[in-house]
């Protein structure tokens, strides 16, 4: 296989100027280089200013004790980073944010899935309007969903607890509680983004030949049968894209947290992001909030190569 | 379009990106004609409503040198001072509070102002001392104040009073009658007080502390002072409202003590009198607002004051400097009262001793029983991080996750290494 990639890719680069000279052929080959990357530029300029530079400097940064109202900016080598071994309350919000991403990655997949499967069939009425009340959620800002979703969820004031008394069920300390508040936020965060999965799940379906379900469905399959072994190897690329975006965006957690307890009580909504952001914007310790970025991102590379690695290198034979 | 043309465009688009990516920065602003003077607050409720009725009076009559003004929410206020600070674009004045000082002025990030008190021409005995001498650090003064105000009071609502048989005219004074009142009021779906989870906790606490005698941090500003007799008494005083007198449930969710006084289903609420502008909102809510009850050992109340204060420029414009300043004389010296209808105590003593002051603002009268006590937070570099090390402990607290001396000596612990740092 290897041997074949690199003939075709020569074979391509070779064809324009099959018919030239060398020197035409060089000078041919240049002009479309320059072409591919100019169209690139677009793209490219932004991309490099605004996330590539901001990265590499930030990693800079962390190297340093970064102060940046003051211009002295001491190199400390690995300080900041041997300073997160021992940092509790660093500790403690990368705690809590696994214990978050634990609470709403698998269930933002699975009820998107499940959602996207059961909006794709005949048996509900009125898809598009589920399709859409489901999917509308996610098009609010978070500050809109986490303030709500607060005042529905306060202890004698909010409106579910005000139902759970009145049906015989005792109130649920839902923000108050250390226990209750992670997982409260994790529900507000699922019932807010869980459109967004299912939108990609439901792509996912609609890209499946119904020829492939029939057949199965001729060769005795039943319903169970069919998503098992037809369906789902063949949600393959969108289950990896949604479990990927999942998990990432779960270990970014900020707004929803800062808004509906800003990260009490007693630290247990804490996350690294928030951790983070005061470190760095609000006790000017920008190296110290650097090394923790860096710290998540390494976190979130190596989640996401497993992820890669199981979810997307198998081929499915048809 | 040709190949060439479209490939034109593109390296244009990229350009004009680039151009606003690494252009752009290091304007140079000119001081001949007239000025426009930036000027940054984070007043976003009734008081911004105020101050942008003075500022626009302001640049009718001086339009040479006219103000120009952005309403940033507190929270992310402080966040984009720094950064267009550090850029060198910093606005020619801010208004934000006095605890923050430190923080700026110990990175030479405020402009000293002793040297311009001529041009700024206020007379220093005009105002109240207290506020007035916040503007100072490490001997310099950086800021002058625009207001102060008493950061915790106690608003009831009068009706339920009323109903239980309390006079609405005489609300608690003392720990004892506080909690005598909140055991009276209580009944199945209404409750007394609600120990707040958010913002007013920490200034309870602070207040507690001050009220036995104790402060946040030792004389030398270098160890808490929370692991001490005042600081545990303060700490058990909460801890007593809910698990021993009774009179507060435990599990209060952020904000909700607020939500339930509006409802009408809580009778007390400890809070600032900017909270007032909230509550007011909602009909039928008969409510006062007086100086909070004695805890300790004598009066004290945490206390804030909004400083005004110039950004260090990247370059020293003196005519911008003095346009700032001479708003700011015409703030302070000229609309003091039209500042004291958004709710705080003004600092000039001739309109706060005034009969019409008095009169004219009912709200006020709870902040004017406690300005002879008022006890301002110790100026330090690092007083956020420390102070944002006294919510998570007390939460904890109130859930009985600690007891008072395991909160404290926590407490203490966590502010030491953060002093330490």
């Amino acid at each position: 296989v290897i041997t074949d990639q690199n003939h075709t890719q020569r074979g391509v680069r070779r064809d324009p100027s099959s018919r030239l000279t060398s020197g035409q052929s060089r000078r041919r080959h240049f002009r479309y280089a320059l072409e591919s990357y100019l169209f690139l530029l677009p793209f490219g300029v932004p991309f490099a200013a605004f996330l590539l530079f901001p990265v590499l400097y930030g990693f800079f940064v962390s190297f340093h004790e970064w102060d940046f109202l003051v211009q002295a900016k001491p190199f400390v080598a690995l300080r900041n980073y041997a300073e997160l071994i021992s940092d509790d309350l660093f500790l403690k919000s990368l705690g809590n944010t696994v214990y978050y991403v634990i609470l709403t990655s698998p269930a933002l997949i699975v009820l998107g899935l499940l959602f996207a499967v059961l909006l794709n069939t005949d048996i509900i009425k009125g898809k598009g309007l589920f399709r859409g009340a489901i999917f509308a959620a996610y098009l609010l800002p978070v500050s809109v969903v986490a303030v709500i979703w607060s005042w529905l969820m306060q202890t004698r004031t909010g409106i579910i607890n005000y139902y759970l008394v009145r049906i015989g069920i005792p109130a649920i300390p839902w923000l108050a509680s250390i226990e209750w508040s992670m997982p409260s936020i994790a529900i507000t965060t699922v019932w807010w983004t869980v459109g967004f999965s299912m939108v990609i799940f439901l792509a996912g379906l609609q890209d499946i030949p119904p020829q492939l379900q029939e057949a199965a469905e001729i060769d005795g399959a039943g319903t169970l049968g069919r998503f098992w072994w037809i369906t789902l190897p063949l949600l393959r690329p969108s289950m990896l894209f949604v479990t990927v975006i999942t998990v990432i965006r779960s270990f970014q957690v900020f707004g929803q947290v800062y808004i509906m307890t800003l990260g009490g009580p007693s630290d247990s909504t804490r996350t690294i992001v928030q951790n983070i952001y005061e470190t760095g914007f609000k006790y000017y310790r920008m190296g110290s909030a650097s090394a923790q970025a860096f710290v998540l991102l390494a976190i979130l590379a190596v989640l996401t190569y497993f992820q890669f690695r199981i979810g997307g290198s198998r081929k499915v034979s048809l | 379009m040709s190949r060439v043309k479209l490939l034109a465009a593109a390296a244009a688009i990229a350009l004009l990106f680039a151009g606003v990516v690494f252009g752009g920065a290091q304007g140079e602003q000119k001081s001949t004609g007239p000025l426009k003077l930036t000027f940054w607050n984070g007043f976003t409720a009734a008081d911004g409503d105020a101050l942008r009725e003075i500022v626009k009076d302001w640049n009718v009559q001086n339009p040479d040198k006219s103000i120009e003004m952005s309403i940033i929410v507190w929270s992310t206020f402080y966040d984009k001072l720094a950064a267009s600070i550090a850029a060198g674009r910093g606005p020619d004045l801010v208004a934000f509070h006095y605890d923050r000082i430190p923080e700026y002025a110990s990175r030479g990030q405020l402009l000293a102002l002793d040297d311009y008190m001529d041009v700024l021409g206020l007379e220093p005995s005009d105002f109240v001392e207290v506020p007035w001498n916040g503007g100072i650090y490490e001997g310099k003064r950086y800021s002058v104040p625009l207001d102060w105000m008493p950061l915790i009071g106690l608003y009831y609502n009068r009706d339920h009073y009323t109903d239980v048989g309390l006079n609405p005219d005489k609300p608690p004074t003392t720990l004892d009658s506080f909690v005598q009142y909140n055991q009276k009021l209580k009944t199945a779906d209404r409750w007394g007080y609600m120990v707040s989870r958010a913002t007013p906790l920490a200034r309870l606490y602070l207040t507690m502390i001050y009220q036995f005698e104790g402060d946040l941090l030792s004389s030398d500003n270098k160890k808490s002072a929370v692991n001490t007799e005042a600081g545990l008494a303060s700490a058990q005083i909460l801890h007593d409202f809910v698990y021993k007198y009774q009179i507060a449930p435990k599990d209060t969710a952020p904000g909700e003590e607020n939500t339930a006084f509006k409802a009408g289903t809580l009778t007390h609420v400890l809070h600032h009198l900017a909270m007032s502008n909230d509550f007011k909102g909602q009909t039928g809510l008969n409510l006062s607002y007086v100086a909070l009850p004695l805890f300790g050992k004598k009066q004290a109340v945490y206390t804030n004051t909004h400083q005004l204060s110039i950004p260090m420029p990247s370059k020293v414009d003196e005519n911008r400097i003095a346009g700032t300043l001479s708003f700011v004389r015409w703030l302070l010296a000229e609309q003091g009262m039209a500042w004291a209808a958004a709710g705080q105590l003004p600092v000039k003593k001739s309109i706060l001793e005034s009969a019409e002051f008095k009169q004219q603002f009912d709200m006020h009268q709870g902040q004017i029983a406690m300005a002879p006590y008022v006890f301002f937070p110790t100026k330090i570099v690092k007083w956020s991080e420390v102070y944002s090390r006294i919510d998570p402990n007390l939460q904890a607290l109130v859930l009985d996750q600690m007891t008072p001396e395991q909160t404290v000596a926590k407490m203490a612990k966590e502010m030491d290494e953060i002093l330490a740092r």
